[in-house]
């Protein structure tokens, strides 16, 4: 496949701040109909990576490009057609309803009447189970529940997963991170949709086996580099993730799984009952 | 609603409020245009709001009435209802502009310093205007102290926006903090202008400072009127922009917007928005705060409705504090800056004590 079938490239990818480079050189890029799960330890890089891919971030060095063009280079709004951002917590000072914030979300798509933005908006809320929350002031949500609202935002943002013979982008940063099982199950099965119907979705994610589970491809961060990139059910098993997080692994296949599950091992570092708690330690 | 049968919900259960909110504005705009009627008749002369509605349609050279009441409504009142209409309008704006540029709703020109630079411009034009200041004083003529007003108010926002934003995020501590150095600082200097100003200048000063509306004349509102006005036209376009911009600044841009370009305009708008109002009538308080605040509480934080409700909203507060000061102790005046610091204030105050009910402030 040439790169103009990607839909997003991503070409000796730097990003250097304060003299220390944060991420890269990176390149690989995002094949349409895919669901790509970015994994690595806290200060891999990985945020870094996900502004650099959305446009907001300056590089260094290497470029960037959204169905051929060069992200920097592309106005806002364009961008905004193409691509979704899903930020890790929002939190909004002013009391705006839940009904509210999910419509900006459409600023991208002008000419809809009322009725069409309403059932927009109702249809997006209902994906993200939060049907009857329109009329909620967002700041009194809780942290899971504000995380949802955003995803029906940024949902209602890209619309359709092809327009135009384009696959559109969704970039997730940690959807997951405060919500409870069920509705980290549930979200990822919107993405997953999202890439089935032909849109190309990456996705920050701390829970391995989420990634492993959801995703085509798992790309390993660490440093700000790039130190594997497969088919999670190869690499779960390998030795790279031990390596890169510093945790034991324990690898399991349950029956009938796509891809094995693994559990970082615990023993002997978890609720050691036996040690009296002392003053000081040593 | 007509629309039921599209979307099986009503828009009011979806959280769709935006038939409310077209009502409220209506309800403000109506009680703006009642309340200036009814200041028309308040004064020692007093008449009766439909004896105003007549001299108001027989025009301002009709014959049909008392030349006094004539004179009374369209020279004497009618420019100073129209300017402390517009001043309360324009304060109210500068105050939800700001408000959703630093993502806080506790930011309002006068707490943070944007009055006290602005004052200090004006004061600046009136002692050196004969002297340092006096080309800009003859190029500009009648527009030489809102100039010098908006320009002061102008570099106060700037500097405030750059000492108090990191990375998008104002921090509440250090923009009232900066805010009350910036206001000190500006305060110093002008004290320092008044101290080097001469008899002639410190008169003019201190029936400047005094402020209120008294003395308006339509002169006096052409100067800075028409300013009021076009922030007053611009500001709904920043709307979309403002509720974007409460998500982050990073989220406004992903969803398309130019948040550089956004932000400069939101500064300029509400540095001459304070410009005009403080070049005109000295500093009034607190109605950037108290209207665009009870307003959300109404309407809601949409911007595209909070920012003609705020409008309205700061014209009716001032219509009504300057039918106080009128009347309170009359035949004397109060300063209008009196009356709303002495709403404001307290008002700030509880805002400070609940603010917990806000995130991220």
């Amino acid at each position: 496949m040439g790169s103009d079938a990607m839909t997003m490239a991503l070409d000796g990818v730097e990003v250097v701040a304060g003299g220390r480079r944060i991420l890269g050189p990176v390149s690989f890029d995002l094949e349409p109909g895919s669901l790509t799960a970015v994994v690595g330890p806290n200060g891999a890089g990985k945020s870094t990576l996900v502004r650099a891919m959305s446009g907001e971030r300056r590089l260094t060095a290497g470029n960037v490009r959204l169905h051929g063009e060069e992200v920097g280079q592309t106005s806002p709004g364009l961008l905004a057609a193409r691509r979704a951002v899903l930020p890790q917590a929002t939190t909004i000072a002013f009391p705006f309803t839940v009904f509210e914030i999910v419509g900006l979300g459409l600023r991208t798509r002008p000419g809809l009447t009322a009725a069409r933005r309403r059932a927009i908006v109702a249809e997006a809320l209902a994906a993200v189970d939060l049907g009857d929350f329109g009329p909620r002031p967002y700041p009194q949500l809780s942290g899971g529940e504000k995380q949802r609202v955003q995803l029906a935002r940024v949902l209602c943002q890209i619309g359709a997963p092809v327009e135009d013979g384009r696959s559109k982008l969704l970039i997730l940063d940690e959807p997951t991170s405060s919500l409870d099982v069920r509705h980290q199950i549930d979200v990822l099965a919107i993405a997953r949709r999202f890439a089935d119907e032909g849109g190309t979705v990456v996705a920050v994610l701390h829970d391995l086996n989420l990634a492993a589970g959801f995703s085509d491809r798992m790309i390993v961060l660490d440093s700000g580099l790039v130190v594997a990139d497969g088919d999670p059910a190869e690499l779960l098993p390998s030795d790279v993730l031990p390596r890169t997080f510093g945790a034991k692994m324990a690898v399991l296949h349950p029956p009938g799984w796509r891809s094995p599950v693994v559990l970082p091992e615990i023993l002997g570092r978890a609720r050691v009952d036996q040690r009296p708690r002392s003053g000081s330690p040593g | 609603m007509t629309d039921l049968s599209e979307t099986t919900v009503s828009p009011r259960s979806l959280g769709d409020r935006s038939h409310d909110q077209a009502v409220a504005i209506a309800i403000l705009a109506a009680a703006v245009v009642v309340a200036g009627i009814v200041a028309l008749g308040v004064g020692p002369a007093s008449l009766p709001p439909s004896r105003v509605v007549a001299i108001l349609a027989a025009g301002p050279q009709a014959t049909d009435y008392p030349l006094g009441e004539t004179v009374i409504v369209w020279q004497i009142r009618l420019p100073r209802v129209l300017l402390g209409g517009l001043i309360g309008a324009a304060l109210a704006l500068a105050g939800a502009v700001m408000q959703g540029l630093f993502r806080n709703p506790l930011a309002d020109p006068g707490i943070v310093g944007v009055s006290s630079g602005a004052a200090l411009g004006a004061v600046a034009m009136i002692v050196l205007g004969s002297g340092l200041l006096s080309p800009f004083a003859m190029l500009l003529g009648a527009f030489a102290l809102p100039a010098a007003a908006f320009a002061g108010a102008l570099a106060a926002t700037v500097v405030l926006y750059v000492i108090a934003t990191r990375d998008g995020m104002t921090s509440v501590a250090t923009m009232l903090l900066a805010g009350i150095a910036l206001a000190a600082f500006a305060a110093a200097i002008t004290g320092f202008l008044i101290f080097r100003s001469d008899d002639t200048q410190l008169r003019d000063i201190t029936f400047w400072t005094l402020g209120g509306l008294g003395g308006t004349t339509w002169e006096k509102l052409a100067a800075t009127g028409p300013i009021m006005l076009a922030v007053l036209v611009a500001a709904p376009f920043l709307a979309r922009g403002l509720d974007a911009l409460a998500l982050g600044e990073a989220e406004a841009f992903h969803m398309g917007l130019k948040v550089e370009r956004l932000k400069r305009l939101a500064i300029f708008l509400v540095a001459a928005a304070t410009g005009a109002a403080v070049a005109v009538s000295g500093i009034i308080g607190f109605v950037g705060i108290v209207v665009p605040h009870l307003l959300r509480l109404a309407v809601g934080a949409d911007h595209r409705f909070l920012l003609p409700a705020s409008a309205f909203g700061g014209a009716l507060l001032l219509l009504l504090a300057d039918m106080a000061a009128r009347t309170l102790v009359a035949p004397a005046e109060l300063p209008i800056g009196i009356i709303t610091a002495a709403l404001g204030a307290p008002f700030f105050l509880w805002l400070l004590l609940k603010r917990r009910d806000f995130d991220g402030v």
